[in-house]
């Protein structure tokens, strides 16, 4: 059930923290379900920017982002951003004190998932085991996790509410080279046998070339 | 729903700060329990004294007034005081009446008095200078507010009658006991009369005899009354035996006998017994209304309510402020705790934030955190607080107690009484009022006072409680409200990494 029609689409978005420099100029971009897509360039170009205003935690001023053909300005951003779409932060972003199941299933708790909280569990349980991580690391604290498996957790929790896109930020920056294919093979199959758009920032050509289509960012300096 | 397990989760997670948040609260709920404890114990002891305090109110000429009056006229027409009051017309028993019938006064009674002379009854006099003049000039004491104003008629008996049982405050309070006989009805028409012990071992009296009984200056018309009872005046001290007392020449007769015989005559004292001490004012404009000349004040024995409600009211007011200094001072703490519970929580809002969790549910957690924590602790601090309100309470009131009691030996002190001598001989002057009081506060009625105290936790002062930890709780969750609320989610992530 692959469809044509992108997803998502960025047009003549433009950004700036602050008026004098510019980050990301008239960027146009589409994004399809079903594809993988890297988004490269160089360090400071703007890549997390970007991704920060597709997740709607930053608001676009100039140009437009379309989630399914509406505006995500003018559409419930904590909503869209718990439901519609799971970002794996750079800096993961996940609360430490937790364990990596009650991460996970505090996220489905947001978005509303139509589970009871057994469901949620069993859920999590399985989608932690699929990035590799069994019952005895789920249920440890973050904190007591090394980078690449809370790098695991932030992939579990960014699909855990079934999200049409999930974008991630260097998902494989600190990783070596097997678990990086482990984390990539992971990721395409979103999109190969989920159907979900899968957007990753990466400086790793490697990275790129596993991905349908790269996009890459030029950098304004 | 998650919000609320969360929020369970979230305090079992972070011990130290809410055991810190909840001493907090503790402390306030505590010494909040205790203020409102003793403002409502005081509060009840007030207006229960107030209750049974009896408000009496009696007409009297305001001689300031006249005084000013007289002033005021030129030197060559000024008349004398004496002459001013007689001009002054004094309310007649079918006034008293009128003014009595009011919904101001819950009840009145009259005393009528009349100087008068007998034929075959020799008059108790005592040689002391002193104690001569004080029987003279005390000719109407006894009466409430006695003296209108008008001259007393002499004579060497004084013929007095009560419109109800309940006006002989000096029987009621026991200053005076039947000794032999009884007491005639309050529907008494025949000419009985009641005398003292005194008067009747003097001219050698007893139950049945008859007395004879003219004006002064009238030998024409005599009446004559039959002993019905004597009393024996108690509240004289042993050391004064030598001495005659003041009423050992007045002879207590019917209501209908001295109408009779005094007619227009006779000398009335009203006193009325008021619903509400602040109807004073009320009740004397409507008394003016109604006819009552305007250089007649009506006066009452509040003071002696007031002063004795003094401490007990201080007691009130600084629970009350104690109270406002506990509850400015621990909020203040509360919210800075909270401020910085909030703060240091940051990261964790923006991750919330980033992966979609709304304001107002995340804001709802920490209110509910703070809830859960704050009623933990409400119920632990209302427990310590009552239990020890009863013993500060008590304490505290003890304290008040003992300062009434000084104040009320200074008082008598005032009157040239024994501190000490019993509330009742202050109390028959004061209408009964100090009666009660005297029962409520005395060293051995303690045992009143504790049942009473234990009381002071009730569902009023649990709900008050309720209200202002709900209250003091709600201002500190504002800090975390309109933090949340402030907190931009990519700020605080990008400041991390
Ligand atoms: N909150 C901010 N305020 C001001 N400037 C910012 C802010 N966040 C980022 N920048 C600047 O914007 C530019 C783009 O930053 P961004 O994080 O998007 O780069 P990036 O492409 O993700 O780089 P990297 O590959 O190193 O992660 C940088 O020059 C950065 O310094
Ligand atoms: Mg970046």
């Amino acid at each position: 059930m692959s469809s044509t029609q992108s997803i998502l689409s960025i047009e003549k978005v433009s950004f700036a923290y602050d008026k004098h420099k510019m980050i990301l100029k008239e960027i146009d971009l589409s994004f399809e379900k079903g594809k993988t897509y890297s988004v490269m360039g160089r360090s400071g170009a703007g890549k997390t920017t970007l991704l920060s205003l597709i997740s709607g935690l930053e608001t676009v001023r100039e140009g437009k982002i379309l989630y399914n053909g509406q505006n995500i300005s003018a559409i419930d951003r904590e909503t869209y951003r718990s439901r519609n779409i799971g970002v794996v932060f750079q800096n993961f972003n996940l609360l430490f004190h937790l364990t990596a199941l009650e991460n996970v299933v505090l996220s489905m708790d947001i978005s509303d998932l139509p589970l009871n909280a057994k469901q949620k569990k069993e859920k999590a349980y399985a989608l932690l085991e699929k990035v590799g991580l069994d019952k005895e690391k789920a249920d440890r604290r973050v904190l007591k996790l090394s980078g690449g498996e809370q790098q695991r957790v932030a992939i579990a929790r960014a699909v855990s509410y079934d999200p049409d896109i999930v974008i991630a930020d260097e998902p494989t920056g600190n990783l070596d080279q097997s678990t990086e294919k482990e984390i990539m093979d992971l990721l395409t199959s979103l999109a190969a046998k989920e159907n979900k758009c899968v957007i990753i920032v990466t400086h790793s050509p490697t990275v790129a070339d596993r991905t349908d289509i790269i996009y890459e960012i030029a950098s304004s300096l | 729903m998650y919000i609320f397990k969360n929020a369970l989760k979230n305090i079992t997670r972070s011990k130290g700060r809410n055991i810190l948040i909840g001493a907090v609260i503790v402390i306030i709920s505590a010494t909040s329990c205790i203020a409102l404890a003793i403002r409502s114990s005081a509060g009840e002891i007030v207006s229960s004294y107030e209750d049974s305090f009896e408000i009496t109110a009696s007409l009297s000429v305001d001689r300031e007034a006249l005084r000013d009056l007289m002033m005021s006229q030129s030197e060559g027409s000024r008349g004398s005081m004496r002459d001013l009051m007689a001009e002054i017309e004094s309310p007649g028993m079918a006034e008293i009446e009128k003014y009595g019938d009011s919904e101001y006064v819950d009840h009145y009674t009259c005393t009528l008095s009349i100087g008068m002379d007998s034929s075959g009854l020799e008059p108790l006099t005592n040689d002391d200078p002193e104690n001569a003049d004080q029987t003279e000039s005390g000719a109407g004491q006894g009466m409430p507010g006695g003296g209108s104003g008008l001259p007393i008629e002499r004579g060497d008996f004084t013929v007095i009658a009560y419109s109800s049982l309940q006006a002989m405050d000096r029987f009621i309070s026991g200053d005076n006991t039947i000794t032999s006989g009884s007491m005639f009805g309050e529907n008494e028409t025949q000419p009985v009369c009641v005398i003292s012990d005194e008067l009747a071992a003097y001219n050698d009296l007893t139950v049945g005899d008859t007395i004879l009984m003219n004006k002064p200056g009238d030998e024409e018309n005599s009446y004559t009354l039959a002993i019905a009872g004597i009393y024996k005046d108690t509240s004289v001290d042993d050391s004064a035996m030598n001495w005659f007392s003041n009423s050992a020449n007045q002879i207590i007769t019917a209501f209908p006998a001295v109408q009779e015989i005094a007619g227009t005559d006779a000398q009335i004292s009203a006193t009325f017994y008021l619903n509400n001490i602040n109807d004073l004012q009320s009740l004397e404009t409507e008394m003016k209304n109604k006819g009552l000349n305007e250089y007649y004040i009506l006066t009452t024995n509040d003071s002696a309510l007031e002063q004795t409600l003094r401490p007990l009211e201080n007691l009130n007011d600084f629970a009350g402020i104690f109270l406002l200094i506990v509850l400015i001072i621990g909020g203040a703490i509360l919210m800075i705790l909270t401020m910085i519970n909030t703060r240091e929580r940051k990261y964790e809002i923006g991750v919330l934030r980033a992966i979609g969790m709304k304001k107002g549910k995340l804001a709802a957690q920490f209110v509910a955190e703070l809830l859960i924590v704050s009623f933990i602790s409400l119920l632990i601090g209302a427990s310590v607080g009552a239990l020890a309100s009863v013993p500060t309470a008590q304490a505290l009131l003890q304290n008040e107690i003992e300062s009434i009691q000084n104040e009320r030996s200074s008082i008598e002190e005032n009157f040239g009484m024994a501190p000490g001598a019993g509330g009742g001989r202050f109390g028959g002057g004061q209408g009964g009022g100090r009666e009660i009081m005297g029962g409520m506060f005395e060293p051995n009625a303690n045992v009143d006072h504790i049942s009473r105290i234990n009381a002071v936790i009730n569902f009023r002062v649990m709900l008050q409680l309720l209200l202002i930890g709900l209250g003091v709780t709600l201002c500190a969750t504002m800090v975390s409200v309109v933090l949340i609320s402030r907190y931009e989610p990519l700020r605080i992530l990008s400041g991390r990494s």
